[in-house]
């Protein structure tokens, strides 16, 4: 109920003034605004929202690290890296094979932590995703001297910002590479539980642990380099919404994946609309609301469970 | 350990007098007199460096943490957008350097007593919560920070990239005066405690065993340390990874846990690194890349080394 | 003599002690025993400062331990606690001479490094001398610290099971250098120990606790009694004397006694 609400909501707002009634009646000049430039953005939110959240409950259940989530273990600074790259060494290929770049990457980096990561299986809690946050800064330092290098330090900070403005009839389309992601995340989610109690445990259960550990990390890194190479980078989204779900409805991954899909996509809604009415007729990146938001309840979940 | 010591300072002589002399010859003295200052300021930013984090890391009793971690630097950025908002570029807090750089570490230093006050109140809170807890506000100051940038008048956001890009362009004789001054006030006020250290080491418990109010001496050192950081963040910027690079090498190098050793070695480390990335921007790169993305990334490399040995044990 | 009079100690909701009254004598060896979670170890800690004491008072040669200074209390009273591991680039002789700290402040006399020397000696350390505490094993890093403690030279002496990890030789010997520095020097000795024999043979005094409650303070020939320990452990005891040595035996339970 609250999902389309939202729903209906973000496709409402915006500079050009629609009605409820409009959105239902196809008067040629909103239903074309609404083709171009609403629907596209809301897909692009809501797929966004459920693809990261999804993304994360599989990193935590991998690590067994209820704060480990692509953004704080390098996965978002990893697959920044990867498009960067694919922007600067092949800047005449299309969107698919600098996706297919900033992937190959991100993949490679973010199994680099995870792996390692992974086979302790009771260290510091806190510690890991200390770490995962400094790896995060040591791939941001490596992007930002590639962008001091061949001076397009200005046009990244432009689309390295989470934006949702820009998912425009055209440009959006890949975004629906996120679907047969969080199907198959539903599919495995049980092996991807099973995987985060230890090598050994997941071996005697005749489960190939090199394999979806793979999986699992492939799954993350194309949610994460789709979203930033089509809207940027959007933090917490996928280290908050999992936890909140957790709080309420406990730490069952197969039954959550669905509600946590649907809490992601309209937490992003949410924070979406938010950015674009604050200083209304402008918009602002979403994702600052998010970082703003997401760091403010995040503080209080570590809070509880610190204590 | 004391032919290590004498290795490690005839390569930062040879490094200091490689920078100074470089090619110019002697009449170019006002070309020296620039690399002179530059110099000073790297001094300075190594010593603030090099004990903030080897001191932090026996407080941690963790060798691979720094203090830069707990959000100072984009806390730093984050104060100088509110007080360009709230106070506009020619009120005293912006104009005056002074000011400005008074102001910033009183705050940086009331802001790492709220973040340590739940630390002393629950000993059985690990560090590493605090932290964690700095991360994510530092990631809060960031996006406040980029928020707060958009309101601001084209005309002064000139003022807040100066403040945002690490490099040693922004030192006057002024501001390495004034971070001298302070400095030395830290080092002064910190003297007396300095004889804890080592005991520190031994943790809580065995250091109150041994008659060191270990709560006191921790509080007046995070409390330093928070000083040093900010002078070193307003001098050259965000330089997240050189402190765990030097006391990285220097626990390779040294075989003594005594803070005196430690912290007189660490400092030459930190010298020949700063200088070197210094002389590489200077004539390698022709000024393209900036001082602290160099040394962060070389840091930020030999941390993840290890890192990776840490989680392999 | 340190006089302990209705202490209690929380720990967020959970009461840990119950009010404990307890006069510890001068110049004796007492065991503390007592079941997992009797509150052994708290006490300890209470009494070193570790933790502050909120309701109750201890006093230590009749003055309440929170007016002494910090320095001054280091050089009466000296801990050693339950787990020692430290990732220090430490010899042996550095650590051992931290325990003269109190007295030196960090420059060492001529008498401090004869105590020193002579503890190390004492705890046939001599040949670990300048090896670096981070590769010892478990057992010589306890002894260590325990060399630490007894170098800093105080009245009285806390030690929180510092048999742990000791093997049986080992074991012996600090039992009878204890005993032996309580008898020539004096000291008060107050140890946690978990191997009950070791209490029954070596103790002059022993202090059961259990749910935080004192169970007794007696002198150990009466509290090496079957009906006594059996009380305090909830298990069959059975005392066995041979000679001067006194064992007790609980190793078959309730059952088979």
């Amino acid at each position: 109920m609250i999902f389309i609400c939202a729903v209906i909501f973000s496709l409402k707002i915006g500079v050009e003034e629609l009605t409820i009634k409009d959105l239902f009646s196809a008067t040629s000049g909103s239903s074309k605004l609404l083709i171009i430039s609403r629907i596209p953005r809301t897909l692009t939110l809501l797929l966004t929202g459920a693809g990261l959240a999804v993304a994360g409950v599989i990193m935590q259940q991998l690590t067994r690290n209820k704060f480990l989530a692509p953004s704080t273990a390098g996965t978002l600074d990893a697959a920044k890296l990867g498009i960067l790259m694919g922007l600067l060494f092949f800047p005449h290929l299309g969107m698919l094979p600098k996706l297919g770049i900033g992937l190959l990457v991100c993949f490679a980096l973010t199994s680099f932590f995870t792996f390692s990561v992974a086979e302790i299986v009771k260290k510091d809690s806190l510690l890991i995703p200390v770490f995962g946050v400094m790896y995060g800064y040591v791939l941001n330092a490596l992007t930002t001297m590639l962008g001091v290098h061949f001076n397009i330090i200005q046009n990244m900070e432009g689309w390295l910002i989470g934006n949702f403005a820009k998912s425009l009839q055209g440009q959006y389309e890949l975004i629906f590479l996120l679907i047969p992601i969080v199907v198959i995340s539903y599919n495995y989610a049980h092996r991807f539980t099973i995987l985060g109690m230890g090598k050994s445990f997941t071996l005697n259960l005749g489960i190939n642990y090199r394999f979806f550990m793979g999986l699992g990390i492939l799954l993350t890194a194309i949610t994460v380099s789709t979203t930033v190479l089509l809207v940027g980078s959007i933090p917490f989204i996928d280290l908050v919404v999992p936890n909140l779900v957790s709080l309420f409805h406990g730490d069952n991954m197969h039954k959550n994946l669905p509600f946590t899909a649907v809490y992601g996509a309209i937490s992003l809604l949410l924070c979406d609309s938010i950015a674009r009415l604050i200083i209304y007729p402008y918009e602002m990146p979403a994702s600052m609301i998010i970082g703003s938001l997401g760091a403010l309840v995040f503080l209080i979940i570590l809070l509880k469970k610190g204590r | 350990m004391r032919n290590k010591f004498i290795i490690l300072y005839s390569i930062v002589c040879f490094v200091i007098i490689l920078f100074l002399v470089h090619g110019v010859s002697f009449n170019h003295s006002f070309i020296i007199f620039g690399r002179l200052q530059r110099l000073c300021a790297l001094l300075l930013t190594a010593a603030a460096i090099t004990y903030a984090t080897l001191v932090f890391q026996s407080i941690t009793t963790n060798k691979i943490l720094t203090p830069s971690l707990m959000g100072y630097e984009h806390f730093y950025l984050l104060i100088q957008v509110v007080l360009l908002l709230l106070c506009g570029a020619n009120s005293i807090l912006i104009a005056s350097k002074t000011f400005n750089f008074l102001l910033a570490a009183v705050l940086m230093i009331l802001y790492s007593a709220l973040l340590y006050r739940g630390f002393f109140k629950n000993r059985n809170k690990k560090l590493y919560f605090i932290l964690l807890i700095g991360l994510v506000l530092s990631i809060f100051f960031h996006s406040t920070t980029q928020f707060l940038q958009m309101r601001i008048d084209p005309n002064e956001y000139a003022y807040v990239q100066q403040a945002m890009f690490s490099s040693l362009g922004r030192t006057s004789v002024a501001t390495l005066f004034m971070a001298f001054a302070l400095m030395l006030f830290t080092f002064i006020g910190l003297w007396r405690y300095f004889k804890y250290l080592d005991l520190i080491n031994l943790g809580r418990n065995y250091a109150r065993g041994l008659g060191v109010n270990y709560d006191r001496v921790v509080r007046w050192q995070l409390a330093g340390i928070s000083i040093l950081v900010s002078v070193s963040t307003a001098l050259i910027g965000p330089i997240t990874f050189v402190g765990i690079f030097v006391s990285g090498i220097t626990y390779r190098l040294v075989t003594k846990a005594s803070h005196r050793t430690t912290i007189s070695f660490g400092f030459g480390v930190a010298l020949i690194l700063l200088i070197s990335a210094q002389f590489l921007i200077e004539r390698l790169f022709n000024y393209k890349q900036s001082l602290g993305v160099l040394v962060n990334l070389f840091g930020g490399v030999y941390f993840m080394f290890l890192l990776f040995k840490f989680l392999r044990k | 003599m340190i006089e302990i009079s209705s202490l209690h100690k929380k720990i967020g909701y959970k009461t840990i002690l119950k009010g404990i009254n307890l006069k510890i004598p001068e110049g004796k060896l007492i065991c503390l025993i007592g079941p997992n979670g009797a509150g052994k170890s708290s006490l300890l800690s209470l009494i070193a400062q570790l933790e502050k004491v909120e309701k109750g008072v201890i006093e230590l040669d009749n003055r309440d331990i929170r007016s002494y200074r910090l320095a001054e209390f280091s050089m009466k009273l000296a801990y050693l606690q339950q787990h020692n591991h430290l990732d220090l680039k430490l010899t042996v002789a550095e650590l051992v001479a931290y325990g003269r700290f109190p007295y030196s402040k960090g420059r060492l006399t001529a008498n401090d490094h004869q105590i020193i020397e002579q503890t190390i000696g004492e705890l046939n350390l001599k040949s670990l001398r300048n090896s670096f505490i981070d590769e010892l094993s478990g057992g010589e890093r306890q002894r260590v610290f325990l060399a630490m403690i007894l170098a800093q030279d105080t009245p009285y002496i806390l030690l929180d099971e510092p048999l742990n990890n000791l093997d049986m030789k080992h074991a012996v010997e600090i039992m009878q250098h204890c005993k032996n520095l309580v008898c020539t020097q004096g000291k008060t000795i107050l140890i946690v120990v978990h191997d009950i024999n070791f209490a029954a043979n070596y103790a002059d005094y022993i202090v059961g606790m259990k749910d935080g409650n004192l169970a007794f303070m007696l002198p150990t020939s009466q509290a090496i009694q079957a009906d006594v320990l059996g009380k305090l452990f909830n298990i069959d005891f059975q005392i066995i004397t041979s000679g001067v040595t006194v064992m007790c035996n609980y190793y078959f339970g309730k059952s088979r006694l």
